[in-house]
């Protein structure tokens, strides 16, 4: 029952502040107008752009090729691939002996380019390349790029579901009196600062659902819902990021910084990286930090948000789903821990 | 009630309480008397368990201060010398937020949030955010914030700097009636005659060290100064001062309104030689009264310095 009038008094407050209204509303609904105006169609997954290559004759190389889906294989001498090439009719061209000729470089080139290169690595490696799942590889190196509007999307989404920081931080900087004229009267009164701070989390977390639940909205209504196949999951994967975002937001609301500036700063900076190396810049960064620091892509909560939320809308792979949710869940508990040890009856040595 | 022995705090280079000492016993206004920065806010985080310190011992109701102590912090209520509010609620939710942290029985703090409205007159306000109240309004919010919950010891860190004469006597009236509800009351001021009417004893505070504890009258006897005299003259003020800047054993000239009040450096100064030197000056007077030392004349005396706003 306090849980719940405290947790109203966080709605109150956020309620009536520009700042949450700008930066969980507004300022979500005009970045994504401007991806929305900058990217082209997008579409759903069923539809996948196929890339369409030139192949010298009908060796291995064709065999393999033309077994995986997202490829459009055609059989062509090096004349006619030159001009193709030429008038961008095909990606790139393999001759005989499996060297790769391209016209330009881009996603596309990459993944065909990472392809082949498979390829020959099994065919050196003299297993039978039978047994090998090319289309698997794809899937699991390169199938971001396909869409990589998309991914900016899914990380936009998973860079503001952790914005319920803010609201959090804030708060919990107003419980200590080292940080805050309020925190006296926090401090001296017998009330139970886990209490405050959980109906604090809670509302926090409510109200950054609810904010992200309009930018969805807006998303579904200008794609037609072809960016959210697995609404109802999504909307748990968003949930639990809202939650990952108020340990965080215990994090930064515990630094013993006064100035609330500086905090938010640095809030805006880690989600930022966070949703940075994660796709939100786009697949090339993301594909150097999955090559170059393997374990930041591992436990990038931003980025495994992002990689999970396309995975289920638009491969219908759940094999991440849990483990993201997992992380997540990880990360919250420990920033629960470090605030309480913080916070533990604490006296100051100065004000 | 209050118990403070030679409680010592530092922070850093600096001492903030050096061997600070003070008692209050139940159901007293208890004045803490000081320049800026003397340590007044100081001992009151310390006593509040906020603030560690170094050495000494502070017990409130027979207990060793403990910061872990709900019992006693029930008990207690405090009014910070810098505004703590909050923004986003108005008048009535931000009395009603901070009596929550005490009282959780909704009817029960209804009823107090009303009380502590009507306490500080903010009744017109009630639906106010604290950004569209005057400065003093602030104040009185701030301080309807830490007594909501009729607390039994309050702590008030000048809680009246910012408001005018009206409101100020209209709280000092109300603070006088916590007391007859059976409150005690540390208040800290600068304003002496505030402290004067106020506070049933005072402990005067510099540089970290009570230099002297007791009520008006202890303090008045305990002073080498026999007080003031409070003269009405006739001649133009230029004229008075420059007669009186003659005189060598007069410490202190002061005028407010139409009078003089005059203290001499020692108390066996004899009336009748200065008011032969007045004669013989030619200054001629239509009142002249002798008044017992002020709590200014007091602190004078005690610390060189004078506690004007
Ligand atoms: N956090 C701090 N760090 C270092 N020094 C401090 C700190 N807080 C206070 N001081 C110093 O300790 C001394 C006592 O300060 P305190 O705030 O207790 O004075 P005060 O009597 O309340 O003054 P005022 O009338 O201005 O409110 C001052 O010299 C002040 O500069
Ligand atoms: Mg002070």
């Amino acid at each position: 029952m306090e849980l719940f009038r405290l947790a109203i008094i966080t709605l109150k407050i956020n309620a009536r502040d520009f700042g949450f209204w700008f930066w969980m509303v507004i300022y979500p609904l005009l970045l994504a107008t401007m991806f929305v105006i900058t990217t082209q169609n997008i579409t759903g997954s069923d539809s996948l752009d196929d890339i369409t290559i030139g192949v010298e004759d009908e060796n291995n190389y064709y065999t393999i090729l033309s077994e995986i889906e997202i490829l459009e294989v055609e059989i062509l001498n090096k004349e006619e691939a030159r001009t193709a090439l030429e008038n961008e009719e095909i990606t790139a061209f393999i001759d005989t002996d499996g060297d790769m000729i391209v016209a330009s470089s881009g996603l596309d080139e990459t993944i065909v380019s990472s392809i082949v290169n498979n390829i020959h690595q099994v065919i050196e490696s003299d297993v039978g390349f039978q047994h090998y799942d090319f289309e698997q590889s794809y899937v699991d190196t390169q199938d971001y790029s396909a869409h990589p509007e998309v991914v900016m999307f899914f990380s936009l989404l998973g860079m503001l579901s952790f914005y319920s920081l803010f609201s959090v931080m804030e708060f919990l900087t107003k419980l200590q009196p080292n940080l805050s004229h309020q925190g006296a009267r926090f401090y001296a009164s017998p009330t139970n600062k886990s209490q405050i701070l959980i109906s604090n989390v809670m509302a926090s977390v409510f109200m950054g659902l609810l904010a992200n639940g309009m930018l969805i909205i807006f998303l579904m209504i200008v794609y037609q819902g072809a960016l959210f196949d697995q609404l109802f999951t999504t909307l748990l994967l968003i949930l639990v990021g809202n939650i990952t975002g108020a340990g965080l937001g215990l994090i930064l609301g515990v630094l013993p910084v006064k100035n609330e500036g500086f905090k938010t700063t640095i809030g805006i900076l880690v989600t930022l990286f966070f949703a940075f190396s994660g796709g939100l810049a786009g697949p090339f960064l993301r594909q150097a930090v999955i090559e170059n620091f393997p374990l930041l892509h591992r436990f990038n909560p931003i980025g495994q948000l992002t990689d999970t939320m396309y995975q289920i809308n638009y491969m219908a792979n759940y094999d991440n789903y849990l483990p993201t949710i997992i992380l997540l869940l990880i990360i919250f508990v420990i920033s629960v821990i470090i605030a309480i040890v913080a916070l533990r009856g604490q006296q100051y040595d100065s004000l | 009630m209050i118990h403070v022995e030679n409680v010592v705090k530092r922070y850093k280079e600096v001492i903030a309480l050096d061997h600070f000492t003070f008692n209050a016993e139940k159901n007293e206004i208890i004045g803490l008397l000081g320049p800026n920065g003397c340590g007044k806010t100081t001992a009151i985080n310390c006593m509040l368990s906020l603030l560690t310190f170094d050495s000494g011992e502070i017990k409130l109701f027979g207990k060793p201060v403990n910061p872990n102590d709900n019992d006693i912090k029930r008990r207690i209520g405090v009014v910070p010398q810098e505004l703590a509010l909050f923004d986003k609620l108005n008048v009535y939710e931000n009395i009603d937020f901070f009596c929550g942290l005490y009282v959780t029985d909704k009817t029960k703090r209804k009823q107090l949030v009303e009380e502590a409205i009507q306490f500080v007159d903010l009744d017109k306000y009630r639906s106010f955010m604290p950004k569209k109240l005057s400065g003093g309004l602030k104040r009185r919010l701030n301080i309807a914030c830490g007594i909501a919950h009729q607390p039994e010891l309050i702590f008030l860190d000048e809680p009246t700097v910012a408001v005018d004469a009206q409101s100020r006597n209209f709280m000092i009236e109300g603070i006088k009636r916590m007391r007859e509800n059976g409150a005690t009351i540390v208040y800290t001021t600068h304003y002496l005659d505030e402290a004067e009417e106020l506070c049933d004893r005072h402990v005067i505070m510099d540089n970290g060290k009570s230099v002297a504890q007791g009520t008006l009258t202890e303090l008045q006897n305990s002073m080498t100064t026999e007080g003031s005299l409070k003269i009405n003259f006739v001649e133009t003020e230029e004229a008075v001062n420059a007669v009186l800047k003659k005189y060598p054993s007069i410490s202190r000239i002061e005028k407010k309104n139409d009078n003089f009040y005059i203290t001499f450096i020692s108390s066996d100064e004899k009336l009748s030689d200065f008011l032969k030197f007045i004669d013989e000056e030619g200054l001629t007077y239509t009142e002249l009264t002798s008044e017992k030392p002020s709590l200014s004349d007091i602190f004078l005396e005690l610390t060189g310095k004078e506690l004007r706003d």
